[in-house]
C-alpha cells in the first residue's frame, strides 16, 4: 500500500515541475531545459535553511520560492535575448552550471555527499512522517499549484504569452513588451519548480546533485512534448503516462537493469513520433514549432 | 611554469579532437539548421562501432578503423533517412527537429547500453613510452590525436574553401528550397552533408575512446562540448568553429592548473554564456542583418 | 503611461520621417529619404519592389534602427524605441504577411489589443474575481470590432482556420482596436480577392474618415492608390523619387517610365 501512496507523491512532485515548465515551454514557446535547476535550489535552499538554522516548514517554504524567483529573475534577463536554439544552449548552460556549483560547492552542499536528516515537515509540533500522510500532504501542495497555475493560464498575462508564442513580432505591434512578459514567465516557473523541490527534499530527507541534472530536465521537458503542453490537462496527461509508464514494466516483470533502459527507448521513440504525427502531444493545446 | 605548459600542451591537443567533433556537429546544424543533438548519439555510436570491431571481432587496427568508419557513415545516413528526411519533407521548424532528434540521441543510447552494458569499457592499446619535449611529456595517443586533428580539420577546411559544393552546402543553409530551383541535387547533398558530419565526428570518437574509454552516456557531453565551440566561435563559418573549440579546450585545461579538475564544466558553460550575452554571434562571427523582427 | 486601450479618439498625429538611411553591408536599402505623412489623411508609398518601402516602414516600427535619421512622432523623437513603445505611442502597423495568432481565437486574437500594463500585476493575475468584469469588457469591446470586419459569427473559432482575406481582415481589426492615430498598412490587399479588396478599401477609407487616422500606406495596386491616397510619395532604390498629389505623381512621365514601365501588367 505503501507503494501506491509513494507513487502518488512522486507524481504529485513531477505534475509540479510539469506545471511549472509548462508556463514557458507550452505558454511561451520556449523549449527550457533548466527546469531540474529551479527544483534542485529549491530543494538545496529548504534542505540548509531548516538544517543550519532550524526554520520552520512555513518559512522555509516562502524562502525557497523566494529564493527560485530571484534567480530566475537574474537568469531570465540573460537568457530571454534568445529564442529557439541559443535559447536552449543558454538554459543548458545555466543547468549545468548550478549543477557543478551544487556538486562541487562541499563547504556548503557536501558536494557529492548529499545533505542527509532532512527534516520532514511539521504543523504545531505535529510531524508528518507515515508515507501517506505525506502522500496528503503532498496532494495539498500540489493542489495548491494546480490552482495558481489554472488561474494563470486563464489570466491576462497568459493571453500575452500566447500571443508573443504564435507570432512575437506582430504581438509586439499590439504594445506588448516580449523581454517582460518573458521574464515574468521565468519568474512564475522558476518560483513553482521551487515548490516540487521543497517537496522532494522533505520527502526523500536526503539529497544530492545527482536528482538535479541535465537528464532531469530534459524528462521534465519531454513530459511536456509527450503529453502537450499550453493547456493544464497535457502536462497532467504526459505526467500520468510518463511515471506509470515505468512502474508497469515493473509489474511486467523485466529485470531492472532491462528496464531502466527500455523505458528511455519508448521514451525516446515516442517523443519522434509524437512530433511528427502529433505535434501537439497526447492532450496538450500547443503545437511545438 | 611547467605545469602550465603541460596543461596549454593538453588542452590543445584536447582542442584538436575537439575541432572535429566541433565541425561534425556544425555542418549540420549551419546546413539544416537542426540543433543536431544526434550528434552525441552519432559519437557513442562511433566508439561502440570502433570498440565492436577492434576488441570484440579483434580485427586488425587499420581493418577496426574502415569498418567503424563504415557502420558510422551507415548510421549518420540512417537517421537522414528515418528521422531528418521525413521532417524536412514535412517542413517541420527547426525546434520540432530538434526534438526529433533529442529522441534519436536517448533511443540509441539505451539501445547501446542494453547491447553493452552501463559500465566503461576500453580499447586495449598499447601505451608505449610517452614521447618527451624539453620538460613535457605527450603520450602517442595524444600526438596521433594532435596531428590528424589538425591534419583532418585542415584538409576538410581546403575542401571547404576549394570545393564546389560547399557553397551550395552554405546556401542550403540559407534557402533550402532553392537549391532545387538552381539545379542542384538536394536530397544528395543532405546525405553528403550528414556522412561527412558523420566522419568527422567518428574519427574524434574513435582517437578519443581509444585514449579513455567509453560509456553508453558519453554522447551528451561531447555533443555539449561541441554546441558550445560552434556557438563560442560563430556558427556561421568553419574555421571559426574550430577556433572556438581549441579555444574552448585550452581554457577548460587552464581552469585545471587555475582551480580544479572538478570546475571545468563551470568555465565552458560560463564562457557559453558569457559570448552569448556580449557576443551573440560568437568570436569570430559577422553580425548578421535583420530582415523581419521574428 | 497612457492606455492603449483608452476608448476617447486621441487627437491625430502627424508622423515625419528626416533623413533616413540604411544599409545592409554594400546595399544602400534607403538612402537620405525624409517624408512627411499629414494629420488625418492618406500618404501612399509606392515604387518598384525593392525601392525601400517597407525597410522604411521597419525604421518607423522599431524593427531596424536606422544609420541616420530621424523618424519624428508628433514632434517628439522616437528614433530606436522598440516595436512595443511605438506601438503604444498609438502607432498601428499591419505587416504585409498575414500575422494573426493562430493558436488563439478570433475573439481573443483582439482582446490582445485591449492588454494593458495592469492586467499583468500577481493581484489581477490571482484574483479572478476582479478580473472577470474586464474579460466581459474585453470581450465586449472585441466583439464591437468584429462586427466592423464582419468577422462576428467566427468568433470563437481558431484564427488560424480563417480563409487568407479573413485572417488579413482580423489583422486589421485588431490593430485598430489599440485606437492607434497612426496607421502602418503594409499592402493590405495583396494577395486578396477582387470582392475582399474593395471590402479592405471600403473599411480602410471608412476608419479614416471617421477616426481622422493619419494613414501611411504602402500599395502595388493603383486602382487601391487612386482611391484611398491624398498625396503620394514614389521611392525608387531608396531615394524619394518625386512626391506631389495623386495627378502629379501618377502622371509624371519619369515616374510612368519607372515603374509603370517596369512592372507593365500592373493595373492602372
Amino acid at each position: 500500500m505503501n507503494y501506491l501512496f509513494h507513487i502518488g507523491v512522486m507524481l504529485g512532485i513531477y505534475g509540479m515541475l510539469a506545471l511549472s515548465a509548462n508556463l514557458l515551454i507550452g505558454f511561451g514557446g520556449l523549449l527550457t531545459m533548466a527546469q531540474a535547476a529551479f527544483y534542485g535550489l529549491g530543494a538545496y535552499a529548504y534542505a540548509l535553511l531548516s538544517l543550519k538554522l532550524g526554520l520552520p516548514f512555513f518559512v522555509t517554504l516562502p524562502a525557497a520560492i523566494l529564493l527560485c524567483a530571484f534567480v530566475g529573475w537574474l537568469f531570465g534577463h540573460a537568457a530571454l535575448r534568445f529564442r529557439n536554439e541559443a535559447f536552449v544552449l543558454a538554459t543548458i548552460g545555466f543547468q549545468m552550471i548550478v549543477y557543478v556549483t551544487l556538486y562541487n560547492w562541499t563547504d556548503l552542499t557536501r558536494g557529492p555527499y548529499g545533505i542527509s536528516g532532512i527534516p520532514r515537515p511539521s504543523f504545531f509540533g505535529l510531524g508528518i512522517e507515515s508515507v501517506p500522510a505525506y502522500f496528503l500532504f503532498t496532494l495539498v501542495l500540489f493542489t495548491a499549484v494546480l490552482g495558481f497555475m489554472h488561474l494563470v493560464c486563464t489570466s491576462p498575462f497568459a493571453l500575452s504569452l500566447k500571443a508573443l508564442r504564435d507570432d512575437e513580432a506582430a504581438a509586439q505591434t499590439l504594445g506588448i513588451c516580449p523581454k517582460g512578459q518573458y521574464i515574468r514567465a521565468m519568474v512564475f516557473s522558476a518560483a513553482v519548480a521551487a515548490v516540487p523541490g521543497v517537496c522532494f527534499a522533505s520527502y526523500i530527507t536526503y539529497i544530492d546533485p545527482t536528482s538535479f541534472t541535465l537528464a532531469e530536465s530534459i524528462f521534465i521537458a519531454c513530459i511536456l512534448l509527450v503529453g502537450g503542453s499550453g493547456n493544464i490537462k497535457g502536462p497532467m496527461a504526459g505526467v500520468a503516462f510518463m511515471i506509470i509508464l515505468p512502474e508497469v514494466l515493473r509489474f511486467v516483470g523485466l529485470p531492472d537493469a532491462v528496464a531502466a533502459n527500455l523505458r528511455e527507448i519508448i521514451y525516446g521513440v515516442m517523443l519522434v513520433v509524437i512530433v511528427y504525427t502529433k505535434p501537439k502531444g497526447l492532450a496538450g493545446a500547443y503545437a511545438v514549432k | 611554469m611547467k605545469l602550465f605548459l603541460q596543461l596549454l600542451g593538453n588542452g590543445i591537443v584536447q582542442g584538436a579532437v575537439a575541432m572535429l567533433y566541433a565541425a561534425g556537429f556544425g555542418f549540420v546544424y549551419r546546413s539544416f539548421r537542426v540543433f543536431h543533438i544526434a550528434m552525441g548519439a552519432q559519437f557513442v555510436f562511433s566508439c561502440y562501432a570502433f570498440y565492436l570491431c577492434a576488441d570484440v571481432m579483434k580485427m586488425p587496427l587499420a581493418a577496426a578503423v574502415c569498418g567503424a568508419l563504415a557502420l558510422s557513415v551507415l548510421f549518420a545516413l540512417a537517421i537522414e533517412w528515418s528521422v531528418y528526411r521525413p521532417f524536412f519533407r514535412k517542413g517541420c521548424s527547426s525546434g520540432v527537429v530538434m526534438i526529433a532528434s533529442l529522441g534519436v540521441m536517448i533511443v540509441v543510447e539505451n539501445v547501446i547500453a542494453l547491447a553493452f552494458g552501463n559500465e566503461v569499457k576500453t580499447i586495449s592499446n598499447q601505451l608505449e613510452p610517452s614521447v618527451a619535449f624539453a620538460e613535457l611529456r605527450f603520450t602517442r595517443i595524444q600526438l596521433l590525436q594532435f596531428f590528424l586533428g589538425i591534419g583532418v580539420f585542415a584538409s576538410v577546411g581546403a575542401l571547404v574553401r576549394f570545393g564546389k559544393w560547399f557553397k551550395a552546402v552554405w546556401a542550403m543553409g540559407e534557402e533550402p528550397e532553392l537549391l532545387p530551383v538552381l539545379g542542384l541535387p538536394l536530397a544528395r547533398l543532405r546525405l553528403m552533408v550528414m556522412a561527412l558530419g558523420g566522419v568527422l565526428v567518428a574519427i574524434a570518437a574513435m582517437l578519443i575512446s581509444w585514449d579513455i574509454g567509453m560509456d553508453p552516456h558519453v554522447g551528451m557531453h561531447y555533443l555539449l562540448l561541441g554546441s558550445v565551440a560552434v556557438f563560442f566561435g560563430g556558427n556561421d563559418r568553419y574555421w571559426a568553429w574550430g577556433a572556438g573549440a581549441m579555444l574552448l579546450s585550452i581554457l577548460q585545461s587552464l581552469a585545471v592548473w587555475q582551480f580544479s579538475a572538478r570546475w571545468t564544466d563551470l568555465v565552458t558553460f560560463g564562457v557559453l554564456i558569457f559570448v552569448l550575452l556580449f557576443r551573440p554571434q560568437g568570436l569570430f562571427g559577422v553580425s548578421k542583418r535583420l530582415e523581419e523582427a521574428k | 503611461m497612457q492606455s492603449n486601450s483608452d476608448p476617447r479618439i486621441i487627437n491625430p498625429v502627424e508622423l515625419r520621417v528626416e533623413n533616413i538611411s540604411k544599409s545592409f553591408g554594400a546595399f544602400k536599402a534607403l538612402h537620405d529619404v525624409s517624408l512627411t505623412v499629414s494629420l488625418g489623411k492618406v500618404t501612399a508609398l509606392v515604387g518598384p519592389n525593392g525601392a525601400g518601402k517597407t525597410t522604411l516602414f521597419h525604421v518607423i516600427g522599431g524593427n531596424l534602427a536606422p544609420d541616420t535619421g530621424k523618424v519624428i512622432l508628433n514632434g517628439t523623437d522616437v528614433t530606436g524605441l522598440p516595436p512595443y513603445k511605438i506601438a503604444r505611442r498609438h502607432v498601428g502597423r499591419l505587416f504585409q504577411d498575414v500575422r494573426v495568432f493562430p493558436a488563439l481565437t478570433v475573439a481573443e486574437n483582439i482582446s490582445v489589443s485591449f492588454l494593458h500594463r495592469s492586467d499583468y500585476s500577481l493581484m489581477t493575475t490571482i484574483a479572478w474575481w476582479r478580473r472577470e468584469a474586464r474579460e466581459r469588457d474585453r470581450r465586449e469591446r472585441a466583439m464591437k470590432w468584429l462586427e466592423f470586419v464582419g468577422l462576428a459569427d467566427k468568433a470563437d473559432e481558431p484564427a488560424g482556420e480563417l480563409s487568407y482575406g479573413q485572417q488579413k481582415l482580423l489583422a486589421l481589426a485588431r490593430i485598430v482596436a489599440l485606437r492607434p492615430a497612426i496607421l502602418l498598412l503594409d499592402e493590405p490587399t495583396a494577395a486578396l480577392s477582387p470582392a475582399m479588396t474593395k471590402k479592405m478599401v471600403a473599411l480602410i477609407k471608412q476608419l479614416v474618415a471617421e477616426q481622422k487616422l493619419t494613414t501611411a500606406l504602402i500599395e502595388h495596386n493603383m486602382g487601391v492608390v487612386r482611391e484611398l491616397a491624398d498625396y503620394i510619395y514614389f521611392l525608387h532604390e531608396g531615394t524619394v523619387h518625386t512626391h506631389g498629389t495623386q495627378k502629379e505623381v501618377l502622371e509624371n512621365p519619369a515616374v510612368r517610365e519607372l515603374y509603370m514601365g517596369l512592372s507593365g501588367g500592373m493595373a492602372i
